[in-house]
Order: C-alpha cells, then sequence, then structure tokens
C-alpha cells in the first residue's frame, strides 16, 4: 500500500516511530491529489500552503519532546459546510460562492487544537440536499471505483477523497443518510452519531432537528479516533448533549458473542437490489459466525419513515434557508446597469439567481408543508409518525442490542441515471432517514462488492450506543478484508498541478 | 395532492425566488408527485399520537449574562455585499 493509503492509525504509529514527519504525510496527500484530482474532483477548495505550514509546526512540536494526540498531524479532509475561520465555506452554492467565515466550527477548533492537518473543503450537493454530488453548483465529484458513477451524496466530496487517498480521514454532515450512503457507495466507514452528541455550531443548517456531523475513514479504528476528538458538550450548541468523555477505542475488542442483532425485514423488501441483498446477507452470516444472536424481526412502520423525512427535512429547510437574502453576506444581485435594484426585486433576484434547483423544490415543498391550511395534514402528520417511528425502534432495542440492515438499496448510480426520476433517486437514502428522524446512531461498512462497486452494512443502535456500533463494526471488519481493499485509480501524471486549475485556492 | 401553477407561484413568492414558465410547469409536476408519495403517511391513525419535534428533552439553556468578546468590525463587514461606514448597505426601503 502507498502511504495516501494508509489508515489514520497506522500512520499515527509510523509517525510516533519516527519512520515518518507530518510534513512528508501532507505533501504525500497533496502529490496523490494532484495526480487523481483531476478524475475525482472532490475539492471545493485546497488549502496546501496553510496544511505544510501545519503539518511543519507539529513536526517542530513533536521534535521538541511535546506528547500528540493520535490524529496530530494526519491529514483531514472537511465538508464544505463546515465552518473555517479565513477559508472560504461555500456549500457547494452560488450563494456562498465567496462567503469566508470569521470563525470556525466547535468542531474545527477541536481538530485543530488536537493537530489535525486541514487539506481542503470538499464537495456536497447543495447546502446537502442530495444523493449525489450532482447538484453541486460546482462540478459532480466521481466515484473512485468507477469515474462513470456517483460516489453518493450529499458528503460525496468528502467520502470519494477518503477512498481516492486524497484524505486520510474526513468530516460530514448526514440529515438522512449524507454519510452513510456515500460512505457504503465509496467502500469506506461512516458514521451518523446520536443526535447531540458533537456539537454543530458553525455546521451550516440544512433540517436542525435532523443533522449531526460525523467521521468518514478508512476503518472502524479511525472512526472511533475520529469520534473521541470531536464528541462532547458544546455550549455554544444549545442541542448538545451533556455526558462523560469516552474512549470510543476502548470499544474495539474484537469481541461480539452474546451481542443480539435485530435484522428488520422490512429492510430486505422489493427496492432492494439482489446482488446488495446478498453481500448484507452473507455478512449477518459472518456476525453469526462471531457469536452474535440474530434474528429476524420487524420494523412495522419503516415505509412510512421516508415521506414523513422528506416532510420535515423539507419544512426545517425552508425556514432555514430564508437567512440567504444578499443582505450581509454571500452573493447579492446587482441592476443590468450595475446599480442597486429595489429591496424587494434584490431579494427576489438573488435567491433566483444564487440557490438551485434543488435547493428550491425543497424550500417550496417545505414552504406548503407549514403553510395555514396544510400545516396539519403535513407537517403535524409527519411530526406524529415521527413518534411512531421512534417508538417502533424502542421496541426494537428491548429485544436487540443492534440493528442491521443494507445501507442503501442499490450499490452507486450512473450520472445522469436518476435525475429525471427524482423519486427514485430520493429513494436511495430509503433505509438511512429512519435513523435521522429516531436521532439515534448507524454506521456504514463495507460488507463486499457489486460489480465491482462496493456495498455497505448498515449498523443501527440505540441513543448513545456508539460504543457497541463500533464493537460491532470492528469485529465485523477484523473478520474480512473489504476495508483493505482500494479502488483502481491510475491517477494521471502529476505534471498539472491542481492549485492551478480555476476556482482553487 | 396536485398543485397548480397558481399555487407554486404562490410558494416560491414565499420562498422569495422567481421562476420562468418552464421552470413552473416542471415544479407543478414535480410536487406534485413528491406530494402524492407522502400521502401515504394518510394510511396511519395518528389521532392519540404527540408530535416529536426534537428527539432529546429539550430544556432552555441559558449563559451568564457576562461581558464578552465580539467579533471585531473587520470580521463582521468581512462578507458585506456592501458597505458604508460601520453599516450593511441596503437598497432604498423608502
Amino acid at each position: 500500500m502507498e502511504i495516501y493509503d494508509l489508515p489514520a492509525h497506522k500512520l499515527a504509529e509510523l509517525m510516533h516511530n519516527g519512520e515518518i514527519s507530518a510534513t512528508e504525510l501532507t505533501r504525500a496527500v497533496y502529490s496523490r491529489i494532484s495526480d487523481v484530482e483531476q478524475d475525482i474532483q472532490a475539492y471545493v477548495t485546497i488549502t496546501e500552503d496553510q496544511a505544510i505550514a501545519a503539518a511543519g509546526a507539529l513536526d517542530a512540536q513533536r521534535k521538541a519532546g511535546k506528547s500528540l494526540g493520535p490524529l496530530a498531524g494526519i491529514p483531514v479532509g472537511l465538508k464544505d459546510n463546515i465552518c473555517t475561520k479565513g477559508v472560504r465555506t461555500t456549500c457547494s452554492s452560488r450563494i456562498l460562492e465567496n462567503f469566508t467565515p470569521s470563525y470556525n466550527a466547535t468542531i474545527v477548533d477541536k481538530l485543530e487544537a488536537a493537530g489535525g492537518v486541514i487539506t481542503g473543503k470538499l464537495n456536497l450537493d447543495e447546502f446537502a440536499m442530495g444523493s449525489s454530488t450532482e447538484n453541486s453548483a460546482f462540478f459532480p465529484t466521481r466515484n473512485p471505483w468507477n469515474l462513470s458513477c456517483v460516489p453518493g451524496g450529499s458528503s460525496g466530496g468528502p467520502a470519494a477523497a477518503v477512498a481516492a487517498g486524497e484524505a486520510v480521514y474526513a468530516l460530514g454532515s448526514d440529515t438522512g443518510g449524507s454519510l452513510r450512503q456515500p460512505a457504503a457507495y465509496c467502500g469506506i466507514v461512516g458514521m451518523k452519531p446520536t443526535y447531540g452528541l458533537i456539537s454543530r455550531n458553525g455546521v451550516v443548517g440544512f433540517a436542525s432537528s435532523l443533522d449531526q456531523v460525523g467521521p468518514l475513514t478508512k476503518d472502524v479504528r479511525d472512526c472511533a479516533l475520529t469520534l473521541n476528538l470531536i464528541a462532547g458538550h458544546d455550549p455554544l450548541d444549545a442541542t448538545s448533549a451533556v455526558l462523560p468523555v469516552t474512549d470510543y477505542t476502548s470499544f474495539l475488542c474484537n469481541k461480539i458473542e452474546g451481542i443480539r442483532i435485530g435484522v428488520p425485514r422490512e429492510f430486505f423488501s422489493k427496492d432492494l437490489d439482489s446482488r446488495v441483498a446478498d453481500a448484507v446477507k452473507k455478512g449477518i452470516k459472518q456476525l453469526e459466525d462471531l457469536g452474535a444472536h440474530t434474528d429476524e424481526c420487524s420494523f412495522p412502520h419503516a415505509e412510512y419513515a421516508h415521506p414523513a423525512y422528506y416532510i420535515i427535512a423539507t419544512a426545517e429547510a425552508s425556514s432555514n434557508l430564508a437567512r440567504f437574502d444578499g443582505v450581509r453576506y454571500g452573493y447579492r444581485s446587482l441592476s443590468k446597469d450595475g446599480g442597486d435594484l429595489d429591496l424587494a426585486a434584490m431579494y427576489l433576484q438573488t435567491r433566483s439567481e444564487a440557490l438551485g434547483a434543488e435547493v428550491k423544490r425543497r424550500i417550496m415543498l417545505g414552504t406548503f408543508a407549514l403553510s395555514s391550511g396544510y400545516y396539519d395534514a403535513y407537517y403535524l402528520k409527519a411530526s406524529k409518525v415521527r413518534t411512531i417511528i421512534r417508538d417502533d425502534f424502542a421496541r426494537l432495542f428491548e429485544k436487540f442490542d443492534i440493528l442491521v440492515s443494507p445501507t442503501t438499496n442499490a450499490p452507486a448510480f450512473r450520472f445522469g441515471e436518476r435525475a429525471d426520476d427524482l423519486l427514485t433517486l430520493y429513494r436511495s437514502d430509503l433505509y438511512t432517514t429512519s435513523v435521522n428522524l429516531a436521532g439515534i446512531p448507524a454506521l456504514s461498512v463495507p460488507c463486499g462488492f457489486a460489480e465491482g462497486l462496493p456495498v455497505g452494512l448498515q449498523l443501527i443502535g440505540p441513543a448513545f450506543a456508539e460504543g457497541k456500533l463500533l464493537q460491532t463494526a470492528y469485529a465485523f471488519e477484523q473478520s474480512n478484508s473489504y476495508h483493505l481493499a482500494r479502488p483502481p485509480l491510475k491517477g494521471r501524471n502529476a505534471e498539472t498541478s491542481t492549485k492551478n486549475s480555476p476556482g482553487r485556492e | 395532492m396536485k398543485l397548480s401553477k397558481k399555487e407554486v407561484e404562490n410558494l416560491a413568492q414565499l420562498g422569495c425566488f422567481a421562476l420562468n414558465e418552464d421552470e413552473k410547469e416542471l415544479y407543478c409536476a414535480q410536487l406534485s408527485e413528491i406530494l402524492e408519495y407522502t400521502e401515504l403517511l394518510n394510511h396511519l391513525d395518528t389521532k392519540d399520537v404527540a408530535p416529536t419535534y426534537y428527539v432529546l428533552p429539550m430544556v432552555n439553556v441559558k449563559r451568564k449574562d457576562q461581558k464578552q468578546q465580539p467579533l471585531s468590525l473587520e470580521d463582521v463587514f468581512r462578507n458585506a455585499p456592501q458597505q458604508e461606514e460601520n453599516y450593511f448597505r441596503v437598497p432604498r426601503i423608502l
């Protein structure tokens, strides 16, 4: 394996033993970026100079004998809806194309304090609304396993970057599956933690009661290490939970004898691709071989989670996105001669020009669900169904420690394949949205391939059971080799530096 | 539920953006399709179910009323589309 193929914990070991410096590692990652980025297009903004400087400073600290954390000096990429002081944060939207935050998200402060070397900002579906990065206002990101396929979304840029070796790990966000679905499509590990475990301060809101930040990593140990770094209460996020500090790596014991795993039959419905079903069933057999007790069960209202999610998520989005009005930051439209429009025309034209089609669609849907006369039948109804979904999960977790399902109903699809069929596109998050409605944690771990494309296995746990999820995922991962597979990316010669591409800094 | 073109126009107006004729037709069809899909929820009896808005038990969080360091003026106006002295400049309202 090349340096850029290694997980963070292996690199940390090499660094600790003096076999590689943070600067060498960072340069290796940027050399990989200049090799494959033309094919993958994961980055909206590359921050090479800052990263090399940060790595150099860490090397000096290490040399001076300072004790550094396990992820110090490891290059990490950030989804571009996470605010970074002094580095533009676009949400892959025209309306924020030139927005440079004045402060860091709390998780960025935590990363920096722990010596994380930030490689740049990664592409997403505009404002995290989508399943493929085709809704990015700038360009789509390609799947490293097959360049004619989507990487998933909305965290498609971060997932593709990690899979392609353009970042060792990354942080993204998950509102309805935006970490787990791209992780499954790109053959890596992605976790949506419990709502409230990780601060959302400085992460641009899409649906505030559903959004949660989480890691995208090459293996389960890296996932645990990243969670250690970013979890914890934040006074700047009123929805952040107060919990004792946990070392998530302490759960990686490679033993799952006796763990009770439920297999909801509704997640193996007619929507499921047979190749994905085969890989997931093989995965479940593997969990049994490791000593887990698996049992089929019913998640009776599963089919209602997805429509309820679309009402709640769009309702919250329509409210959250009202702030982009061209007044204090972001894009502002001018009249044809470059002068001022009147105020109403300025609002209207700014949002007409700078918001994309999917964002407008969701704002309209959410506005409808919240509007007088329809509120009870749509928004209130969906919020009640949300209670029913939570109750379903609560009942299942009386009997099971963990639930297992496919992460997605099919492997990565081809570009454009689902562009004209919204409902089919939306259904790529059929198995992930219920988790956000209930606020519980889930992760996707690689469990095989379907014609060269990775397949993900989803593990779902009750609130704050991240430890149990990691324990199960780790034992599963250590008994197969899917996490060691790397995409057959040739890369181009490194002559054209990505630094010279338009729109990059 | 099928939305009319007029209703789509109204939603866009509430969302504060304008649509051209092609967009109105497209969104009319798409939003109607999505709404019809969500009406699956009507199969469920929710008469006696309380709604969930937040999954965590939420309480008001208050901070101490203490003086804090605000952002510098430079930071506040860093992204201003138009600025005049220490104000955000906007088009005339009156």
